[in-house]
């Protein structure tokens, strides 16, 4: 048997590649994954933009720009620890109309250890909105400041909200 | 790999058949014979096992038993 | 009998330069030992950390693919079975597949592929179970190889597989895989595919190009 590939293209392919190597089958590691969403991918379908989308979306950014702010990290640096796209990440921060990419959605859940499913609710990527989430996340987004610093009570108002999210997901 | 040579002689039915399967099937000869066998030894091994291999007819959902052996 | 295919470039994250790895066809006792000794106490201990009681009911399920050996031994005996591995020093990477495989995609309906069963790479690999992954590379030389075995199959390089979610993106956006969709049977998983042509533009692909 012979390979069909040369290490040039192998070079070339992994240097460009962004994200992790890829797997097939079931996890061999038993550790459980997160239940599959209603939908298809953000990439072959636009999640209508309902009103309700857009407060997700909002909140979206701001939690993403507070837990950036919590670790005292500028975009350019979250982009490059969370191996992500420092544009993409400036999008997801201050534009609601802007889809965000499965793998970033995924990429930030796991540095942020925010639970995946909640993030993909709030980038609207799944079907159904879950209202209680909808509710708490507009709440959220709207209690907080937009400012470069977090105050110590927006920090509690913001471990509070992460609580919430974490809480919700085994729900 | 190691490889060992077999001389196959076949009649003038199978080896027509052979070509078509092949050409159809868009492979060599060698691959096709290669994955004939492989499939022989998968279905086999069901059946020794005493598991049983169905065909389903999609039309009508009839299953018949594929009988090899 | 486990055969060297060949010498390939793995990145070492750390180091930040390629170092040479080994693709093998079949598996032998070194890499049973990698998987028991150094891949599966990893594993276990991740596995720990994250269960909760709810999760327990899978814990079996999941054990059954843990049986790596059991599974690699079992294809050393079918003709319609391989294995491979990729090492660098320990056992960087796995994969099963099977030959016996039939294309679902209208455009291959029926054709033969090669059906990936199982493709994992090494635990301090990954972001999952370690800080700083040590290799990278390991996913795309073993979907290569699969494409290679297609190709010398007479399948055209035609591949099958499921995916977790992790890795749907990768397919589809970076390998150009057909996403077929939710497959009931297979808990939460994909299935995709690869037709002949994407097999051969991908081969063929340039860095960064999309398919």
């Amino acid at each position: 048997m012979k390979l069909h590939f040369t290490n040039d293209w192998l070079r070339q392919n992994i240097a460009a590649d962004p994200g992790e190597d890829p797997e097939a089958g079931p996890a061999i590691d038993g550790v459980p994954e997160v239940a599959r969403l209603t939908v298809q991918p953000t990439d072959n379908v636009a999640p209508a933009e309902s009103r309700a989308r857009v407060q997700l979306r909002i909140g979206l950014g701001v939690l993403v720009r507070k837990l950036r702010i919590r670790d005292g990290l500028s975009v350019a640096q979250l982009a490059e620890r969370a191996n992500v796209a420092e544009d993409e990440l400036r999008q997801v921060e201050h534009d609601p109309h802007y889809t965000a990419r499965p793998r970033l959605i995924h990429q930030l859940s796991e540095y942020f250890s925010v639970p995946l499913v909640m993030l993909s609710q709030m980038a609207g990527a799944t079907h159904d909105i879950d209202r209680f989430l909808y509710n708490k996340v507009v709440k959220y987004a709207a209690h907080s400041d937009d400012v470069g610093t977090l105050s110590s009570e927006e920090r509690t108002v913001l471990d509070a909200f992460v609580a919430t999210l974490n809480e919700r997901a085994k729900a | 790999m190691d490889r060992r040579q077999m001389t196959l002689m076949l009649s003038d039915k199978e080896m027509t058949l052979l070509d078509q399967l092949a050409a159809n099937r868009g492979m060599s000869k060698t691959a096709l014979v290669r994955q004939a066998l492989r499939l022989y030894q998968s279905v086999t091994e069901r059946l020794e096992n005493g598991d049983k291999v169905f065909v389903e007819r999609l039309s009508t959902l009839e299953k018949t038993e594929l009988m090899v052996l | 009998m486990k055969e060297l295919l060949d010498q390939v470039d793995l990145y070492n994250r750390g180091s930040k330069a390629y170092d040479k790895a080994e693709v093998y066809k079949e598996l032998d006792q070194k890499n049973f030992d990698d998987f028991e000794r150094l891949w599966k106490p990893m594993l276990a201990k991740r596995r720990a950390e994250v269960h909760t009681a709810a999760e327990a009911a899978d814990a079996n399920v999941q054990d059954a693919h843990w049986d790596w050996v059991g599974k690699a031994k079992i294809a050393a005996s079918k003709l319609g079975q391989e294995t491979f591995a990729v090492e660098c020093g320990e056992t960087q990477g796995l994969m099963l597949v099977d030959l016996n495989g039939f294309g679902r995609l209208d455009a291959q309906k029926g054709r033969e592929l090669i059906y990936v069963e199982l493709l994992a790479t090494a635990p301090w690999n990954r972001r999952k179970f370690v800080v700083s992954p040590r290799y990278k590379g390991v996913g795309w030389i073993l979907i290569a190889t699969a494409i290679s075995l297609s190709i010398d199959s007479g399948f055209h390089g035609r591949l099958g597989l499921h995916s977790l979610p992790q890795s749907e993106s990768w397919y589809r956006g970076i390998a150009g895989f057909t996403d077929m969709g939710l497959d009931a049977s297979k808990k939460g998983m994909h299935y995709f595919e690869l037709t002949h042509e994407v097999a051969d533009s991908f081969l063929r692909k340039k860095a960064g190009a999309q398919l």
